[in-house]
């Protein structure tokens, strides 16, 4: 039962002894290690410390002990969530000497309190830098609908891992796009809350003003069940989607789609009666800064092993973190004060409307052997430009959903929920409505 | 010998010096790579420029909440 299952169907199934978490686990590692092997979602199985979990959720239930709310579910994290005992390498060699870690990221913590259990850790680009999971040291993650084509990334393996079935939720982290991107090419749900609303501790960072923890799932009940315990806080109260004003992104949000991408979005809009477009002021350069913050913040912070161990690096991550340490102090200070003027802005529009709705990429998932895409009519790398629609919406730090769309007739399509922060209940409402209708879940294997 | 001509390319004597203010001794086999991205940045850079920005209220968002 264990491929394709749901968080709440494994849940269900162990506290009610219909199956034990230990056949579970075992079902899930047969899955990892006999099927991934074309996809490479995979970097790293805790084999025996997964099963000695699974073990002990039995030995409770049969002594009578309630069990909490995920006991016995499955769960792999991006390379760069803290694991203990585990090396945390961020998708790098550069790592791989660094000591085990002391102790579990608090999210996974959070989750393993509540019964889940870490059973993977999985491929994603060179410390989070690129979209497409083109990792140097541990191969490349493809894409479940089609393996001659890109994941996206950098969480690509997160994605795909759920995409495939394997895992029925998987963490990963959001920079620039880095959850957003690879759920819209794999056609799962993935959430990047709130700046700041889950804890990053434990997760190797990136950009400290833009990196945000968040999560991949199946189905939307997986992920709001999962959001609120990493969250550790009582579910918001989702209002009725009728009461929430939705306005479309348009100018930049509507330039390079792909028709098949500008069909989707167009149905989506018209099923919820969107009439408005909104445009959201100096966009290029909401994307221009979030890209030198995290390029700046990025070299910084890798630049005294920069000087040691360049070498060690993945080439194209190395010249582009190298670029980011050469940045003047003006330029990253001036980036800093557009996202204060680029808040404010942004806090006016959410005045008038609950919901933006964005296409998440302007495209169905580009082939690995022709890794570009279509910007202002310039054949350019995908690696670095499949955020155009979602780097400008990681400045301002709000929570956005990537919902994956349904009989679109093509590779999966993922579009962005955007809402005021920690507004993440408005976007769980349209997504639920969205769902309800057939319009939305998760995009199935053919 | 081809190496030495590039350096003294007047575009990678940038980066060079840049370098050295922090550093970092860039080796000559990283310098195109380099420079490719910070023609990127540079791009990038030029668009916030143009940015008009008030001295009093657009303090750099060192502490941000959304």
């Amino acid at each position: 039962m264990t491929r394709f299952a749901s968080v709440i169907d494994i849940a269900t199934a162990v506290r009610t002894g219909e199956k034990t978490a230990v056949a579970i686990m075992e079902d899930t590692l047969n899955i990892l290690h006999n099927q991934d092997c074309k996809i490479n979602s995979v970097t790293h199985i805790f084999e025996k410390e997964s099963l000695e979990k699974a073990k002990k959720i039995d030995e409770d239930r049969n002594a009578g002990k309630s069990l909490p709310i995920l006991s016995g579910v499955p769960f792999g994290v991006k390379d760069l969530y803290d694991i203990v005992g585990h090396i945390t390498t961020a998708g790098s060699a550069v790592l791989r000497n660094n000591p085990p870690a002391q102790q579990d990221a608090v999210i996974v913590e959070r989750l393993k309190g509540a019964g889940a259990i870490p059973v993977a850790t999985l491929n994603m680009d060179e410390f989070a830098y690129g979209f497409a999971t083109v990792n140097a040291h541990y191969g490349t993650t493809r894409n479940p609908h089609d393996l001659n084509c890109i994941a996206g990334g950098s969480s690509g393996g997160s994605a795909a891992a759920v995409a495939a079935g394997f895992l029925p939720f998987t963490l990963g982290s959001d920079t620039n796009g880095s959850i957003r991107v690879p759920a819209s090419l794999c056609g799962v749900w993935g959430l990047k809350p709130t700046f700041g609303r889950l804890p990053r501790k434990g997760v190797y960072p990136f950009s400290a003003s833009l990196d945000v923890a968040g999560h991949f799932a199946g189905s939307l009940d997986d992920l709001i069940t999962t959001f609120y315990v990493m969250d550790d806080s009582i579910a918001d109260v989702e209002p009725e989607f009728s009461s929430l004003k939705i306005g479309r992104l348009g100018g930049w949000f509507t330039e390079n789609l792909s028709s098949t991408v500008e069909i989707a979005v167009n149905r989506i809009c018209s099923f919820l009666n969107v009439t408005s477009t909104i445009e959201l002021p100096q966009v290029q350069n909401a994307r221009a800064a979030s890209f030198l913050i995290t390029a700046a913040e990025g070299g910084n912070l890798h630049l005294p092993r920069l000087k040691e161990k360049a070498s060690q690096y993945d080439p194209a991550t190395r010249d582009r973190l190298f670029a980011g340490a050469l940045l003047p102090a003006t330029t990253y200070l001036q980036a800093q004060r557009f996202r204060h003027w680029f808040r404010e802005k942004i806090h006016k529009i959410l005045q008038e409307v609950d919901i933006l709705i964005a296409p998440a990429v302007m495209s169905e998932a580009p082939r690995l052997d022709q890794p570009t895409v279509i910007v202002n009519g310039q054949s350019v790398s995908a690696r670095a430009n499949l955020g155009l629609y979602t780097q400008p919406l990681s400045l301002p730090g709000l929570p956005v959903l990537c919902v994956p769309l349904l009989n679109t007739q093509s590779l999966p399509i993922g579009l962005q929920l955007i809402a005021a922060p920690r507004k993440e209940s408005n976007l769980f409402s349209i997504a639920r409505h969205l769902q309800d209708n057939g319009l939305a879940g998760r995009v199935l294997i053919k | 010998m081809m190496e030495d001509k590039i350096i003294k390319n007047k575009s990678f004597s940038y980066i060079y010096v840049c370098s050295k203010n922090i550093g970092l001794d860039l080796h000559k086999y990283f310098l195109k790579g380099v420079l490719i991205n910070t023609d990127i940045l540079k791009g990038y850079t030029k668009l916030l420029e143009s940015q008009p920005l008030s001295d009093i209220d657009d303090e750099p968002a060192y502490e941000y909440i959304p």
